[in-house]
Order: C-alpha cells, then sequence, then structure tokens
C-alpha cells in the first residue's frame, strides 16, 4: 500500500498513517444532531471526511465509515443542564423528538447526496444504543472514573487526571480548565463544575427518558461517540474525526471516557 | 473553521446559511443560487484544516472554476489521438499522487488539474498532441481523481442528458400511437394519451402528426 501521511491532532503533527490491521481502516466521525436544517458547518467536515473515505477506498483499503446521528443527549449550549436541543425543536412545532429526528436526518441525508457526499458504512443513532451506553457508563463507575450524584453519573474528571492526561487532545492542562470554568452555584449535583454527565436523570417535563439502574433518565452528550465507536470498530480504532468546534469538550470528553472504561489510552 | 465574509456564523449575526438556502439562493447576503457542486469544489480547494470564507466573489470564481474543469474533461474525450505526445501525462499522476498523500493536499491536486485543463484546451486547439495509449491514461487519470476522489459530478451534462432522454421517449411512444391509430386501435391510442396526460405531457394532434409539450 502507498505510503500516506495525516494530520494527527493529538501529535499535532503530520505522521504516516498506519492501520492496526493491512488492508482494513475503521474511521469514526461525530455527525450532526438533528433538530435543524443542515447548514455551512456541515458541508465542510461531510466533504472533509467523504475525500479522505474515497481517497482510502481508491487505495484499495476496505474502510468501515460511522458517522453518528445524535437524536438525544445534546442538551441547549452543550451544556450538561438544559433543554435537549431535539426535545426543544419538538415542543415548539408541537411534534414527537423522533419525529423531528427523523425529519431532519432525512433532510441532512438529502443535502449531503447532493453535495456528493457518500453514504457512510454504518449511520447509528444515539437513541438507537441506549443499552450500550450505559454498559459503558456501568464500566466507567467500575473503574472508579465517575460517581453517581442523585440518579445522574458525573464523570469524575479530577480522579481521571491524576492516572491520565485530561486535555491532551486541546492542548489543555486541568489547571488551565479550572480557571476557566466558572464556580458550581450550589444548585448542581456535579463534586466540580468541570466534571461532566455520562447520564442524565430526567426532569418531570424531560419526554425523551429511558430506564436505568440509576434513574429514569438520557445518556450524555458525549457518552454516544464512545459506546458507538466502540461497538463497531473495536476498543481500538485508525480515524476518529469531526469539526474543530468539537473538540473541547465533545472529543476530549470521548477520549476520557473510552479510556477509563476500557482502562487504557 | 469557516468564516463568511470573514466572520464567524451564527444565528444572531444573521448570516446562518442553510444549504438550502445556497442551493436555491434564498439568504439575502447570498447573491445568487450555488449549486452544490459549487460548494463542494469550494471546499476542495482549500486544504481542510485552513480557515474557509465564504463570499459570493469566492463562491462565484469557484462556480466559473469547475465550469472549466468540466468542460476540459468533456473537450478531452473529443481530442482525436495523434501519432506522438507533447506532454508527459504521468506529471499529472504523479503531482496528484503526491499531493493526496501529503495529508490531503485537494487544492494542490486541483491546481495540477487545472495545469492540465490547460494543456487540454490547447490539445483542441492543436498546439500539443497524444497518442492513443496515452489520451487513454490521461481520461483515466482525469477521472480518477476529478469524479472518484473528489467526487465532483458534472451537473450540467448530467441536466442536459436528463433532458435529452425525456424527448425520444415521448416521440417513441406517440409513433406507436400513431401506428395505433393507423391500424384503427383506438383502445391503444387512447391509452398512451391518457398516460402521457397524467403525467404531465400534453400531446395535441395535428394533420400531420402530433405535437407534445411539458405542462
Ligand atoms: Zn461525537
Amino acid at each position: 500500500m502507498e505510503t500516506i501521511v495525516l494530520y494527527n491532532t493529538l501529535t499535532r503533527r503530520k505522521e504516516t498513517f498506519e492501520p492496526l490491521n493491512p488492508e482494513y481502516v475503521g474511521m469514526y466521525v461525530c455527525g450532526p444532531t438533528v433538530y435543524g436544517d443542515p447548514h455551512l458547518g456541515h458541508a465542510r467536515p461531510a466533504v472533509t471526511f467523504d475525500l479522505l473515505f474515497r481517497y482510502l477506498q481508491s487505495l484499495g483499503y476496505k474502510v468501515r465509515y460511522v458517522r453518528n446521528i445524535t437524536d438525544v443527549g445534546h442538551l441547549e449550549q452543550d451544556a450538561d443542564d438544559g433543554e435537549d436541543k431535539i426535545a426543544k425543536k419538538a415542543r415548539l412545532e408541537q411534534l414527537e423528538p423522533m419525529e423531528i429526528a427523523h425529519y431532519y436526518t432525512e433532510r441532512y441525508r438529502d443535502a449531503m447526496r447532493e453535495l456528493g457526499v457518500k453514504s457512510p458504512s454504518i449511520e447509528p443513532h444515539a437513541s438507537g444504543h441506549i443499552i450500550e451506553q450505559i454498559e459503558m457508563v456501568k464500566r466507567i463507575l467500575d473503574a472508579g472514573y465517575a460517581y453517581e450524584s442523585n440518579g445522574s453519573i458525573y464523570f469524575d474528571v479530577e480522579k481521571y487526571n491524576k492516572d491520565y492526561h485530561y486535555g491532551r487532545l486541546s492542548g489543555r492542562n486541568l489547571d488551565d480548565i479550572v480557571t476557566n470554568t466558572r464556580e458550581l452555584d450550589g444548585q448542581s449535583d456535579k463534586h466540580h463544575s468541570f466534571d461532566f454527565a455520562l447520564w442524565k436523570k430526567a426532569s418531570p417535563e424531560h419526554i425523551m427518558r429511558w430506564p436505568s439502574p440509576w434513574s429514569d433518565g438520557f445518556p450524555g452528550w458525549h457518552m454516544e461517540c464512545s459506546a458507538m465507536s466502540t461497538k463497531y470498530l473495536g476498543e481500538q480504532f485508525d480515524i476518529h474525526g469531526g469539526g474543530m468546534d468539537l473538540m473541547f469538550p465533545h472529543h476530549e470528553c470521548e477520549i476520557a471516557q473510552s479510556t477509563a472504561a476500557l482502562g487504557k489510552d | 473553521m469557516i468564516t463568511i465574509n470573514g466572520q464567524k456564523m451564527g444565528k444572531s449575526l444573521g448570516n446562518f446559511i442553510t444549504l438550502e438556502q445556497l442551493f436555491t439562493g434564498s439568504h439575502p447576503i447570498l447573491a445568487q443560487a450555488y449549486t452544490p457542486m459549487t460548494i463542494r469544489f469550494f471546499v476542495l480547494q482549500a486544504h481542510y484544516r485552513s480557515t474557509l470564507d465564504f463570499s459570493n466573489e469566492a463562491l462565484q470564481a469557484a462556480e466559473k472554476g469547475l465550469d472549466r474543469l468540466m468542460k476540459a474533461v468533456e473537450t478531452l474525450g473529443k481530442i482525436k489521438a495523434a501519432e506522438k505526445s507533447t506532454s508527459d501525462v504521468n506529471d499529472l499522476e504523479r503531482r496528484c499522487k503526491e499531493a493526496m498523500a501529503d495529508d490531503l493536499n485537494s487544492p494542490m491536486v486541483i491546481s495540477a488539474l487545472f495545469d492540465w485543463v490547460r494543456i487540454i484546451n490547447q490539445a483542441a486547439e492543436g498546439q500539443q498532441s497524444f497518442t492513443a495509449a496515452d489520451l487513454e491514461s490521461l481520461k483515466a487519470i482525469v477521472n480518477r481523481y476529478v469524479f472518484d476522489i473528489l467526487g465532483l459530478r458534472n451537473e450540467k451534462a448530467a441536466e442536459a442528458g436528463g433532458k435529452d432522454m425525456v424527448s425520444p421517449l415521448v416521440e417513441m411512444l406517440l409513433n406507436m400511437r400513431m401506428e395505433a391509430k393507423a391500424a384503427k386501435d383506438w383502445a391503444t391510442s387512447d391509452k398512451i394519451r391518457d398516460n402521457l396526460t397524467a403525467i404531465g405531457i400534453r400531446v395535441k394532434d395535428r394533420k400531420d402528426g402530433f405535437d407534445w409539450e411539458i405542462e
């Protein structure tokens, strides 16, 4: 196979690309949260990863390209509190959240087809993988890197940072993160403001909810990508992609979750 | 990162543009509609890690560039083979290959392709020539990079092709209808007319034959 170099955000360097299994490439890319029409911000990463997908295939690699659909757990302002983006749209439009998710998934797919973006190999929905996400939360709890608080489960960033480096993708240290996050207002169930939700207990008005050992609730936004990438590509895979805007916190949290659950970097 | 006229995109900034608005031109910022392939080509013209600034000027330039590229692909199909080649087709292959292998450098691929757009156009004017074998490999290289890897498609040709198929099909059906009429097979004749009407094609009988139009 031809030698190619790709930029690795983790090392901030261009590196020779060597897949874990010769001939096979596993690639996971964070897809859209389906609560609105696809816009310019969706076009660029989609075209970029389509270019990579097509290129790797043209070189003869067998590529398994997984691109998820976020239809649950992505809250307003990308935060741990607030309304689910899809549920909010559903409330405004007086529809079921899943009607919103379906409609905008179709809109996204149509636009991608127009842009010549090939369909990925697998397009899993977060709502279709609640069991896998709960299992992964359990693993993180068992490994000791998460805590339960009032029916919700939070990732213990400080504990994790003692054993691994939280912030290694975005080039941050926990100290910087601490100074840049506001203090908790006393209302929160979290121990620290920089901890993030793995599972959230649903408030009475929150309609998108599933039973779990801890509460009727829903997974944290970052959980789906860790759970679905592990399910379809294994514990280690070759390429993880997404827009630069996702580097922190989304991808940073994904790395921490997967590392904590699987017990290795 | 993506910017629009140098500004970040945001709902509050009034420059939040959906893809449908781009494709139809229905946003106050947009001077015109831009086809999906213009957008794709525009994205590919910049390296994926660089900032991409959308503006009408930049998109119009991309539209022109894509048009030149697609015209050259069509021109390439019409060039006749000659005794000898005046340019080395491996040069294009090598440059595209190196650019892609160097962190997906699509702008370098496009710039190599444009150097060859010029060569192809010169060949059409008789200022360059290629052997039959070189023409075949040139076509293969161009197809591989333009269509398979960059994932572009020739929107204008596809549009024209779609229209061209309708006419001969309608004419064929209406000729069958003429034959049916001549054989006094009114049932078949009416069926063809009614079915065409149902899909929006109006048939008008004339003394010497027929006329038709899409409603
Ligand atoms: Zn993700």
